[in-house]
């Protein structure tokens, strides 16, 4: 039912991303609740925070505790205690500098994350440009 | 007499499993559920709600085509392809050659947004307003034969003018138009675009004040004078402004695509522009566009 075949066509289109190396902070509160959210996968799995597409600026932030990829080539790790966290050089230069913090009420609470290259944000905390 | 028109190039194809996720991401309508074989008209709109682009959303199956409607296709891959995320599997394929788009209006019960094919050419009908269209693509060379075949059957070719005139006497947005001036959805009764239920994307916040408001301070108007009006602001006399958006000559008069302030949007009344080296503008109101839920 597609448009166009395979091949023959014009290719698809590419940006180029800069990589930087990344520094990252995390508030003691963020820490704990890290070490709250992992449990005892600390040495199976890693807590991987990554910026998608989305929100009302533009981008949102993604945390996940995934699996520890076997390739860790295309990843910056960092490390607080037993907990590894990572992000994706594509990421890189907009998660550059962040600062992770926790903050435990009941309603906007979790981990909030404070963004040096953000423009703006969107009043929930998750949505950026 | 019936007419229709054909365009070339503004088309761009997705592929990739996460191709519905990312423009659900981007755009103002809920388009992760598209299913196959389903079209649907949203919009691109900048952090103010105005409008970037719009597209008509054809799910192929193993691939999404984009027609952006108001030609602005480079700024939309653009976006596409820089809020990627390195997670998802898209890429973003531009069409500027060989494709091409047949818009033709047709009248009667008909099911919309649902894709047919025939050969390599695919087709779906879309409603703006009051006009139900048929909208054709596929390779250009197809396209302009089945040009050929309307116009033997009587159908006349419109050129740019021909279309820009045909948009405005049915209150559509015009490219000529969104050049002049970048309306939000709302304005320009395109309400059909939004899903008012999906969530955050870039522009939702004016479009959800406007909508919990109810209130819109312009309303689109397509208005009829006997001497052109150029795009842009003009003060009214009696106070307020209009805002022309795209101005087109037609037999014995000038139609226009105008913003007004709903409380003169009267269809039959003439409101004036403010009198400028002796000279002053009658301009008759021979529409009001509101969505055809309304």
């Amino acid at each position: 039912m597609g448009l166009i075949e395979s091949d023959g066509f014009s290719l698809p289109m590419a940006v180029q991303v800069e990589v930087v190396e990344a520094t990252l902070d995390a508030t003691d509160s963020a820490k704990e609740a890290m070490i709250g959210a992992m449990g005892s996968d600390t040495g199976t799995h890693v807590l991987m925070v990554s910026v998608e597409a989305g929100g009302c600026s533009g981008h949102m932030y993604d945390m996940q505790i995934i699996e520890r990829p076997d390739d860790m080539s295309s990843f910056q790790s960092f490390q607080f205690g037993d907990i590894t966290l990572l992000i994706h050089n594509k990421d890189s230069t907009l998660l550059n500098g962040i600062r992770i913090d926790y903050r435990d009420t009941l309603l906007g609470g979790g981990f909030q994350i404070e963004n040096p290259n953000a423009d703006k944000s969107c009043g929930c905390g998750q949505s950026f440009s | 007499m019936r007419s229709h028109y054909v365009r070339s190039g503004d088309i761009s194809v997705l592929i990739g499993d996460d191709s519905r996720s990312l423009l659900h991401s981007v755009s103002t309508q809920h388009l992760e559920d598209l299913s196959e074989g389903e079209t649907q008209t949203c919009c691109i709109l900048d952090a103010n709600g105005r409008i970037e682009d719009r597209l008509l959303v054809w799910n192929l199956g193993d691939q999404i085509a984009l027609t952006h409607m108001m030609g602005r296709a480079a700024s939309t891959r653009e976006l596409l392809v820089r809020s990627r995320s390195w997670k998802q599997n898209v890429d973003v394929i531009p069409l500027d050659e060989g494709f091409s788009l047949l818009f033709r209006e047709i009248e009667g019960d008909h099911v919309i947004n649902h894709v047919e094919q025939k050969g390599s050419v695919h087709s779906t009908i879309v409603r703006s307003l009051e006009t139900l269209e048929m909208v054709y693509l596929g390779p250009s060379q197809d396209i302009e034969i089945l040009s050929k075949d309307f116009i033997e059957q009587g159908s006349n070719l419109r050129d740019s003018i021909d279309e820009d005139l045909y948009r405005i006497k049915r209150g559509h947005l015009t490219s000529s138009g969104l050049e002049q001036h970048r309306p939000i959805p709302l304005e320009v009764a395109l309400d059909s675009d939004i899903s008012f239920t999906k969530g955050c994307y870039i522009g939702q916040e004016m479009i959800a004040r406007l909508d919990a408001r109810g209130a819109l301070a312009r309303t689109s108007v397509t208005v009829e004078t006997d001497t052109e009006i150029p795009p842009g602001s003009q003060s009214l006399a009696g106070g307020g402004r209009i805002i022309v958006m795209s101005s087109v000559e037609g037999n014995d008069s000038w139609w226009s695509a105008c913003l007004v302030h709903p409380d003169v949007a009267h269809v039959g009344s003439s409101l004036h522009t403010k009198q400028l080296e002796g000279t002053s503008v009658e301009l008759n109101i021979r529409n009001r566009w509101k969505p055809s839920s309304d």
